[in-house]
């Protein structure tokens, strides 16, 4: 597989507006909504806080690469998708009749995020949402690079979660979080170059306190070294995201990074 | 791009479940009988219809994985142990390192889901020893695969709503062509739950008796569950997956765009992947919903892909089993995996009387016929599309 270059990342999480915030680690107690500027009018009113921070992530990544959103083809991931709107759902259904709403309905799929980008900016490109457990991230980055790798110049990849919200909520899970990069088959404009992804003995991450149960929280060593421009080894996945009993030197998904100059 | 890519993949092995029956040999007789399989749907559902309900005694999970049981872990266990003697050699001929598993699925096992959250709401706890992670999400269907095949490759699930398992295979491909991987296990699972029923009831989408695809008299979809899963190899015999083609509507949450240009952009994309001309489709596997907009907008996308080129057969499986939702993509592939191998194309159930403004071969009977090369659709909310071609065996 060929290398991959990385044009742009976006970041947000309950407090942080974007990467830079995140990496300097001092949140704004007052930013408790994503912008989502790019959803208008109905789209904007229905979209569920899912959906507008990874459309907010979305809108970052690709204005700091300098990519269309109108026309790039995008793969999102997610967890638990849309595990908010089907909460809301299950309730409808406890109480009289046990009618659903047909809005809420069509927004529990966990492609919702997807069709809201692509509806509000008229992108008609190949979207893909993946769903799954600690290899969620991995896998995500495979699909990208497996698009790049057919000849497809650029790809947005889109990672976000919320909480599980009740009566399934977690301890390390008490916040939402989108991040998403841009990932690019040719070097121009990029500032990182990305290789070797393979399966072997992942390096111990410490998990995020608060975020660290959400499976897409493994894609933040990757946007943190790229906002610091450290070279390195990143991992794709989290040693404890694994089950209980996983032997120790189960190989995990990884890549290098090195900083690069188109010059 | 190789050789091998140009040849596609060969489909060494494949199977399904859903109401036609529990097996693949039973899928296959129903079909062949052009009778569907509907019954009515659960108890506890506010409203009557007619649904496509997979036999409730399969068996559970084995005990050594009993964490992972769920209706929906249940089709893939049976759906995989069809395919257990095929995944064996492929282990033994690749290693399973080099097998990766891509799965389809809507609500995963929203079933579970809805159980747990009622019996809290009754009891003020969830149930003893639930865990939302094992038996209740995507992440419970990976775990379930991944220990019932021992598979170590890659592993994912595909999420495009009724799309699922139909770009499930669109990606298998990618990571053979990629060199990933060199084999992949690829289909998908859903099972019917209630947020399903009452969701599509709230559209204004289910319809009153059988599904009928494509007939002047069609008024809305049954709702079916099930599986259908297929063993994907860089060589070996049987029908080969030639190409894939993916879009997005950009369009509506719900409602295709009625020119049908995302699903046409999506059949000509897979005809170009697959190195084929529209003259050379003899069987298309429509997505076929039987509801009045999306029939007429996938007829309109199938004559614009076809170019006048061909007028080949097409129906819709959905007649007999309903709408297998994430499952719906493989089971359709599965259709015309049998098809190409056996050299039979049944007949679109309920279909008669064909709707004439739809301008289709639809066919009222099983027809004998050496198809070479056929496509499979799959369409879903949020304008999501995806179309495969499949040819026959050399």
């Amino acid at each position: 597989m060929n290398p991959v270059f990385l044009r742009g990342v976006g970041l947000w999480s309950t407090g942080f507006a974007d990467p830079d915030d995140w990496c300097r680690g001092e949140p704004d107690p007052g930013l408790k909504t994503a912008g989502a500027a790019m959803l208008e009018g109905p789209l904007r009113r229905r979209a569920s806080p899912l959906t507008r921070i990874s459309v907010e992530v979305f809108d970052q990544a690709t204005r700091a690469a300098g990519v269309d959103p109108s026309a790039v083809p995008t793969i999102w991931a997610t967890a638990h998708g849309e595990h908010g709107t089907a909460i809301k759902l299950l309730k409808m259904m406890l109480r009289g009749e046990g009618k659903v709403s047909p809005t809420h309905f069509h927004n529990s799929v966990h492609n919702t995020p997807s069709a809201y980008a692509s509806i509000a900016v008229g992108n008609g490109s190949a979207s893909t949402t993946l769903t799954g457990g600690p290899e969620l991230v991995s896998s995500a980055i495979l699909e990208a690079f497996c698009h790049l790798d057919a000849g497809t110049p650029e790809v947005v990849v889109v990672l976000g979660d919320e909480p599980l919200h009740a009566p399934f909520e977690r301890g390390d899970m008490q916040e939402p979080l989108a991040i998403s990069f841009v990932f690019a088959s040719d070097p121009e404009g990029a500032s990182f170059k990305l290789s070797n992804l393979r399966r072997e003995r992942l390096p111990s991450i410490k998990p995020h306190e608060r975020l660290g149960g959400l499976y897409v929280s493994a894609g933040l060593p990757l946007l943190e070294h790229v906002v610091s421009r450290r070279p390195g080894t990143i991992p794709l996945e989290i040693e404890e995201h694994r089950r209980p009993g996983t032997p120790a030197d189960e190989p995990g998904w990884c890549l290098d990074l090195e900083t690069f100059s188109a010059d | 791009m190789g050789s091998e890519v140009r040849q596609g993949y060969p489909v060494t092995s494949w199977s399904a479940i859903n109401s036609l029956g529990s097996t693949t040999e039973a899928f296959r007789a129903g079909l062949r009988s052009g009778a569907p399989a509907f019954s009515p749907v659960p108890e506890g559902t506010p409203f009557e219809a007619l649904c496509g309900l997979v036999d409730s005694s399969l068996a559970p999970l084995p005990a050594s994985i009993g964490e992972y049981d769920s209706r929906n872990s249940r089709f893939i266990y049976h759906a995989v142990l069809e395919l257990e003697d095929a995944l064996a050699s492929a282990r033994e001929r690749w290693g399973p390192a080099r097998i990766g598993i891509c799965a389809g699925s809507s609500t995963a096992a929203m079933d579970e889901i809805e159980a747990a959250f009622f019996h809290h709401a009754e009891h003020g706890a969830l149930p003893a020893g639930f865990d939302v992670l094992s038996a209740g999400s995507a992440e419970g269907l990976v775990r379930s695969l991944r220990a019932l095949t021992h598979l170590e490759g890659p592993a994912t699930v595909v999420s495009n709503a009724c799309a699922s398992s139909g770009k499930a295979f669109a990606t298998a491909k990618r990571w053979l062509d990629a060199e990933i991987v060199d084999a992949v296990l690829v289909g998908g699972a859903d099972s019917l739950c209630q947020m399903t029923l009452r969701g599509f009831k709230s559209l204004g989408l289910l319809c009153d008796g059988p599904s009928r695809p494509f007939s002047a008299e069609r008024n809305g979809i049954n709702i079916g569950e099930g599986a259908a899963f297929a063993l994907l190899e860089r060589d070996g015999d049987g029908p080969r997956l030639l190409g894939a083609g993916e879009s997005s509507d950009a369009h509506h949450m719900t409602r295709p765009d009625p020119e049908g240009d995302g699903a046409r952009r999506a059949m000509s994309a897979a005809l170009s992947s697959a190195g084929v001309r529209p003259a050379d489709v003899g069987y298309i596997n429509a997505h076929g919903t039987g509801t009045h907009f999306n029939d007429a907008m996938e007829a309109r996308a199938i004559r614009d892909a076809m170019a006048g080129e061909s007028d080949p057969l097409v129906i819709s499986n959905k007649g007999y089993v309903g709408h297998t939702l994430g499952a719906a993509g493989a089971t359709g592939a599965v259709c015309v995996l049998e098809a190409l191998e056996n050299h039979w194309v049944p007949a679109s159930a309920g279909a008669e009387p064909a709707d004439p403004e739809l301008c289709l071969n639809i066919p009222n009977a099983a027809v004998d016929v050496d198809v070479r090369v056929a496509m499979c659709n799959a369409f879903a909310f949020g304008g999501s599309n995806v179309s495969l071609v499949f040819e026959a065996a050399r």
